[in-house]
């Protein structure tokens, strides 16, 4: 009798533990679960690099930037400042502005230089003067899209590689004398002479629901199939 | 000199030293008379009165009322406070809801798409019109009865919320279209969305950036509601 009760009391004790184990996993799957992956290449991957080409220019309209608060005059309770379809466009705005997508400016040796949003991965202030502002920009991916349709790389490759940083200095002005400001969809702004030396802005940092998948010109299917692809569509529920 | 007239000198002089005696004394008495306030009248026991009674009856009533009225006020503040956030916490559950039913029809447009390459007879069509044209339906109820609840929000934030609302309504017009558009396809080469060929390669990608765009709006209005929200509950905490 009494090795019966252990026996049940065992039986018990290993259910309860494996469902204690197995029960975290399975809510997690609850309400959509992981979502596909987003990318514009989802059913078949680029034909051409011209397809790649056309992707990347249209990628670079639909970054976010996110800012740590601190260096901003931002007032509100969240701790990063988002600019959502962001763009450097001239302040104050009139009609027929042309927002662009890319930073234009010179390299450390004085040759002109341009940086498309599609291809940076974040950005730091490391210096400043009332005419120019100075970017370390860490590109990423840092491949071209020839080398991308030719290699196929994976999403753990492309992660852990292709990636270089580059030295930038930009005039806080456009040519015609109006502010250059780094400016979203919402009307967020931010003129690039209010960026403190030492802020770090980021291009991937934003909520995973809230991407759009035609940001990443990069994921091939290659990419995006990794298991370890982390950009996901999924319905924002909360 | 006679006796009658010496007397009569006399009798003068004593007159003039009397005279100068009572004068003397006047300007003494003048001297040491105290100086009347033109206020004494204050310290008269019936003014005490008469001011006594003005305080108890008239000043002391006047300030409790004044008080009473601040702190009825007050009370009438918190109270339309406390109102104002539960119709805004109603209707902060009816946005979230309505965002429910455009999720489930991405859901909805998502499956079909899925199913349309393993070819869904006609029962199939039917049973994803029906389901889309009811939530169709209830997103519409939804949407009016959120409508109907901005007013609640301050004044100042409600044409920003309008705004942003209507740019969700329009995110979530396209993706409806686009859906409708898919369960409706039986060419499957392509579909036509506002004037643009989409080819059945596209359509999964257009539908993502519906979703996204969907996802962004909605995420800006939430964002506006609740930073409202806070503000009038900061505001309700200042009258506790």
């Amino acid at each position: 009798m009494k090795v019966q009760n252990f026996v049940n009391t065992l039986s018990v004790a290993v259910l309860s533990m494996f469902f204690c184990t197995v029960v975290p996993f399975a809510a997690a799957d609850v309400g959509g679960g992981g979502g596909h992956p987003a990318t514009p290449w989802r059913l078949e991957g680029p034909q051409s690099v011209f397809d790649l080409e056309q992707a990347k220019i249209q990628a670079a309209r639909y970054q976010t930037l996110s800012i740590s608060k601190e260096h901003t005059n931002d007032e509100t309770e969240n701790k990063t400042v988002l600019i959502e379809g962001v763009a450097l466009s001239p302040l104050p705005t009139s009609i027929g502005d042309i927002a662009v997508n890319e930073f234009i400016g010179n390299t450390d040796s004085g040759e002109p230089t341009n940086i498309s949003f599609s291809q940076i991965e974040s950005f730091k202030i490391i210096s400043k003067n009332k005419e120019t502002i100075t970017l370390l920009v860490t590109i990423w991916p840092d491949i071209s899209p020839e080398e991308l349709l030719q290699k196929k790389p994976t999403y753990t490759e492309i992660s852990t590689g292709y990636r270089r940083n580059m030295v930038i200095h930009l005039n806080l002005k456009f040519a015609d004398g109006r502010k250059k400001v780094l400016l979203g969809e919402w009307e967020d702004k931010i003129p690039l002479e209010e960026l403190d030396v030492g802020t770090r802005c980021d291009f991937y940092e934003e909520d995973p629901y809230l991407i759009h998948p035609l940001k990443f010109w990069w994921a091939i299917p290659s990419v995006a199939n990794d298991k370890e692809y982390p950009f996901r569509m999924m319905p924002l529920k909360r | 000199m006679d006796n009658e007239q010496i007397k009569k000198e006399i009798s003068v002089r004593l007159e003039i030293e009397r005279e100068v005696r009572k004068q003397l004394q006047n300007i003494e008495n003048r001297n040491t008379e105290p100086v009347k306030s033109r206020w004494q009248w204050l310290e008269s026991k019936l003014m005490l009165l008469v001011i006594g009674a003005l305080l108890s009856g008239i000043l002391v009533p006047t300030f409790q009322f004044t008080q009473e009225k601040i702190k009825w006020h007050r009370q009438n503040r918190y109270d339309s406070l406390e109102r104002q956030l539960t119709s805004m916490r109603g209707s902060l559950k009816q946005f979230i809801a309505v965002h429910g039913l455009s999720a489930e029809l991405y859901n909805l447009g998502s499956g079909a798409l899925k199913s349309q390459s393993a070819a869904p007879n006609q029962v199939q069509f039917e049973d994803w019109q029906k389901e889309f044209n009811l939530l169709r339906k209830r997103r519409i109820g939804k949407n009016a009865t959120f409508a109907a609840t901005v007013f609640f929000f301050p004044k100042g934030s409600r044409e920003q919320i309008r705004k942003a609302w209507n740019a969700l309504l329009l995110s979530v017009q396209k993706l409806e279209a686009l859906v409708e558009k898919i369960l409706n396809n039986d060419s499957k080469n392509f579909i036509e969305v506002n004037g643009q060929q989409l080819t059945m390669n596209k359509i999964p990608i257009q539908l993502d950036v519906s979703l996204s765009e969907m996802n962004k709006t909605y995420n800006h209005v939430l964002k506006i509601l609740r930073q409202q929200f806070q503000e009038v509950e900061n505001e309700s905490s200042k009258f506790r």
